[in-house]
């Protein structure tokens, strides 16, 4: 205890001298990955004793921003001063970051399961090595009791830490970064999503850890996405959106419908007026999903469950565009892979023009016509150490076999023919596939399967990665093979993509299917569909 | 015009064939090796080494779909065994010894595979505890002793016999390249040996059956050093326990080498016969000027480092997984690197409300 006791003493000196009171502050951070701006110029304070909550949407930034910070990248520009000193964030380093006193808990905890908990606690900590080196287990007990103690954690440090609950390991995660003090005493902690994988009941006890931490005079700053822990444990909160700083203010008084109006970045008059009452919507009660007996869809699902995916009933007829919109963790991306094979089913029927497709591996899919292009093209899409031309014809090897033998001629052929035709922007088709950016090789993929003929083709986040100009090309295709017939299914989390190109949405919401939205429907909408009951409220047009 | 890159293009294709002739080129004329450029060491050297080939062939079809095999040179003493002894115990006529020769590699092979594909252990660890088990076996069935009576004439002639002055055991390893890049190239099948390698997960996503096909791969390795174990009789004259393992290392480090030339990149049959008698030919010439015997474990050995310090060096790794996990991907995603990052975040989502309604 002794040392803690320290520490806090000091901060409290440091924080007597700097009279601003802030641990960080950071203005104008602008950085980009290739064309896209993912901070514009973001900016961020946080006091110390204090917790400070950062939210926001999908590529906000905020975790880009926390990031420069750490050093994990560098910035293209921006200034920053942590605990009182300058820093470059063009040449921070992790290291740099470590020394100033910023403590990081990803969402990946980094705990070993078959060590034990006293070696997770002291993996890195060289204060409980005697002068020979080896660790001093009377010293590493003693300390690990004063920091467990704080958090009324009261366990067997000799046991592997893989016994322990979830909090309890994100507790063992905190509780390290803490037993590392830099010189200045004062620490600031950056937990990123810590509560992602934890439940309510769970993240309470989190919440009490993070309290003590900042009553001891640490700072906490807390990167997540659910509104009602910003308000349940937050002093103040900053909200990103399109890689700048929205607003930053004290929770105090703050409703979550207030915030979700800052992420989502509309107000409730302007969703109300942009939709009419209503207009095209259905809505379903969850839990009661009805669905139209239709014999003519070409895929019809009906209460399919399986893993966290509850209850999704949902059609797509031939012809038709759908999309699948809702949050990441909603099972929107379960669901396609439950269609197609590659996810287990637990429950629920999925028909294929009124045929059952029993969903136990991908080639009866396959088979049928159904094809799936992956959300993780590096892994289940492009064979990188091919040529674009092996690329594009993988999948099709019973067509360029005849009189016994491979017809490269036809299949150079055919590929050039593709490589036009797609509007695939390489040197040569004999190029290899990892030469090519992220929106060709999304192209390339596309043309392989769509050159299958398929009946249906989902698409797990096909804009993932892919520049603008390629994205537009992308949906063209979609939407011309639509109308020639082919049924579509799509999940993304570009929402503001889906009206464009979708006949239909369904939003998914903790894994069951809520409601489905028509044309004309509007971008905030879908935001405030995949949001649950709560965003339901805020777009103020459906109850 | 011939520039720069073409030469780049000719090195980076046919270097090894360029160094093969250079070595046989310059042992003919170095004065210390006069034995090596005699026709009878030729001969020696082409239908000696035509068994490593045959074992190296074998583990072309594991190592195309990312897998190794490293117990098909055992398989294919066994077999050899197997065979010799069904003549000479058994009075068994030729034909049938031989396609129980080639049962034996086919079994062991189906073995291997199943093991792989449906126990998921790893195939060098599987492999490796097959060599050790196909070796008991091999010991339990001859007791050590070699099978040298009762033995085919006509299969014991092919071992010595020419055709047009090309060794017998040369012409019976050509048809059986002849077939395998047949299968590997011109085939339906053969692409997607091919497809599994370079990528399992996108390969079943297109609905190939990956499982099967690596099931396939390790049986057609064990049929071609099933049907070598065949040749090796002929070669030595005899069953011989025991000898299967000598042949391991330097096919490992032909078949490894081979996907350095030829095809770059890409695992080959025409790469892998090149490579195999490129070793063949420089231990060779090493032992014929005076090198010790040592010379040519050494050489096996620096080869299969070189010729994936090569592949890793060029960025032409083989496909698949084989030797180095994540070539393809990371330059990959150097190039995405940009992109990719910004995905990450968005794995952030847009926040949820669950927990509000749970309280």
């Amino acid at each position: 205890m002794q040392h803690l006791t320290e520490a806090i003493d000091s901060s409290n000196q440091h924080e007597a001298l700097d009279s601003s009171n802030q641990v960080l502050r950071a203005g104008d951070v602008y950085k980009h990955f290739g064309g896209t701006q993912a901070l514009n110029g973001a900016g961020l304070e946080v006091n110390a004793g204090s917790i400070h909550a950062l939210i926001g949407g999908n590529g906000s930034g905020k975790s880009t921003l926390i990031k420069c910070v750490a050093g994990v990248y560098q910035a293209d520009s921006g200034s920053c001063k942590i605990f009182g000193k300058h820093i470059d964030l063009t040449k921070i380093t992790p290291v740099v970051a470590a020394d100033l006193g910023l403590r990081f808990v990803h969402q990946d905890l980094g705990i070993f399961p078959s060590l034990s908990i006293a070696d997770n606690l002291f993996l890195q900590s060289r204060r409980v090595q005697t002068r020979l080196g080896r660790i001093n287990r009377r010293k590493a007990a003693e300390l690990a009791d004063d920091v467990l103690g704080r958090f009324g954690l009261d366990v067997n440090l000799n046991r592997p830490a893989g016994e322990l609950s979830a909090p309890q390991r994100a507790l063992i995660a905190i509780a390290r970064t803490l037993l590392l003090r830099p010189r200045s005493g004062q620490l600031l902690l950056v937990l990123d999503e810590p509560t992602a994988t934890l439940s309510l009941r769970e993240s309470k006890i989190l919440f009490d850890s993070m309290r003590q931490i900042a009553l001891g005079g640490d700072a906490v700053l807390y990167v997540t996405h659910r509104m009602d822990e910003v308000r349940e444990i937050a002093d103040t909160v900053t909200v990103f959106r399109d890689g700048r700083r929205v607003g930053s203010e004290s929770v105090k008084g703050l409703t979550n419908k207030n915030l979700a109006e800052m992420i989502v970045g509309r107000s409730e008059s302007a969703t109300g007026s942009n939709v009419p009452d209503g207009a095209g919507k259905e809505k379903f009660q969850e839990g009661r999903v009805h669905i139209e007996q239709d014999d003519k869809a070409l895929l019809t699902v009906k209460r399919l469950q399986g893993g966290i995916v509850r209850d999704v009933s949902l059609t797509v007829h031939e012809g038709e565009v759908v999309g699948l919109a809702g949050l990441v963790g909603s099972g929107r991306s379960e669901v396609l892979r439950m269609i197609f094979g590659l996810h287990p089913r637990s429950g629920g029927q999925v028909l294929l023009n009124g045929k059952p497709l029993d969903g136990k591996n991908c080639r009866d899919a396959r088979q049928n016509g159904v094809v799936l292009i992956s959300e993780d093209r590096l892994e289940e899409g492009v064979f990188p150490s091919w040529t674009i031309r092996d690329n594009l014809v993988v999948g099709a090897e019973s067509d360029y076999f005849r009189w016994g033998r491979w017809r490269s001629g036809q299949v150079t052929r055919d590929a050039t023919e593709a490589v036009q035709e797609y509007n695939i922007r390489c040197y040569s088709i004999q190029s290899h596939m990892n030469e090519l950016s992220g929106g060709n090789q999304q192209k390339v993929i596309l043309a392989r399967l769509l050159r299958l003929r398929p009946t249906l083709l989902l698409l797990d986040e096909p804009t993932q990665g892919v520049d603008v100009g390629a994205r537009a090309e992308i949906y063209d295709l979609i939407r011309q093979r639509a109308l020639q017939g082919m049924g579509v299914l799509i999940v993304s989390s570009e929402l503001e993509e889906l009206p464009l190109i979708c006949d239909r949405v369904v939003t998914i919401w903790r894994g069951r299917s809520m409601a489905t939205w028509r044309q004309p429907m509007t971008e905030g909408e879908l935001i405030a569909a995949a949001l649950g009951q709560e965003g339901l409220a805020v777009s103020a047009n459906v109850e | 015009m011939l520039s720069k890159r073409w030469w780049g293009g000719v090195l980076h294709k046919y270097g090894l064939v360029l160094l093969l002739f250079a070595v046989c080129i310059g042992f003919s004329l170095d004065p210390a090796t006069p034995a090596f450029a005699t026709v009878a060491n030729f001969r020696f050297v082409l239908s000696n080494q035509a068994l490593t080939a045959i074992v190296a062939l074998g583990m072309v079809f594991a190592l195309v779909v990312g897998e190794f095999d490293l117990s098909l040179g055992n398989i294919m003493s066994l077999a050899s065994c197997i065979c010799a002894g069904l003549m000479s115990h058994d009075n068994a006529p030729l034909w049938l010894a031989i396609l129980a020769s080639m049962g034996v590699g086919l079994g062991f092979g189906a073995v291997n595979g199943l093991i792989v594909t449906r126990l998921k252990v790893s195939s060098i660890v599987t492999t490796l505890g097959m060599l050790i088990i196909v070796t008991a076996v091999e010991s339990w069935y001859t007791g050590g002793n070699s099978v040298t009576t009762g033995i085919s004439q006509g299969l014991l002639s092919i071992g010595y016999a020419q055709i047009l002055g090309i060794p017998d055991p040369l012409i019976v390893l050509i048809v059986i390249a002849a077939i395998c890049w047949y299968v590997l190239e011109q085939t339906p099948l053969g692409r997607k040996l091919h497809a599994v390698g370079a990528n399992p997960a996108a390969a079943g996503v297109l609905g190939l059956p990956v499982r099967r096909l690596t099931l396939t791969s390790f049986v057609i390795g064990g049929l071609v050093v099933g049907f070598g174990g065949v040749l090796l009789i002929a070669v030595q004259g005899s069953g011989v326990p025991g000898v299967g393992q000598s042949y391991l290392f330097s096919a490992l480090a032909g078949a490894m080498l081979g996907a350095t030339t030829i095809r770059p990149g890409r695992f080959n049959v025409l790469g892998t016969l090149a490579a195999v008698y490129f070793l063949a030919f420089t231990v060779n010439g090493l032992t014929l000027s005076g090198g010790p015997s040592w010379v040519s474990s050494a050489f096996d050995g620096a080869a299969l480092i070189v010729a994936v310090g090569i592949s890793v060096w060029t960025g032409s790794g083989p496909e698949g997984s084989v030797v180095m996990k994540d070539r393809g991907r990371e330059s990959n995603e150097e190039m995405l690197g940009a992109e990719s990052s910004v995905v990450s975040l968005e794995e952030d989502g847009l926040g949820s409300t669950d927990q509000l309604l749970d309280s």
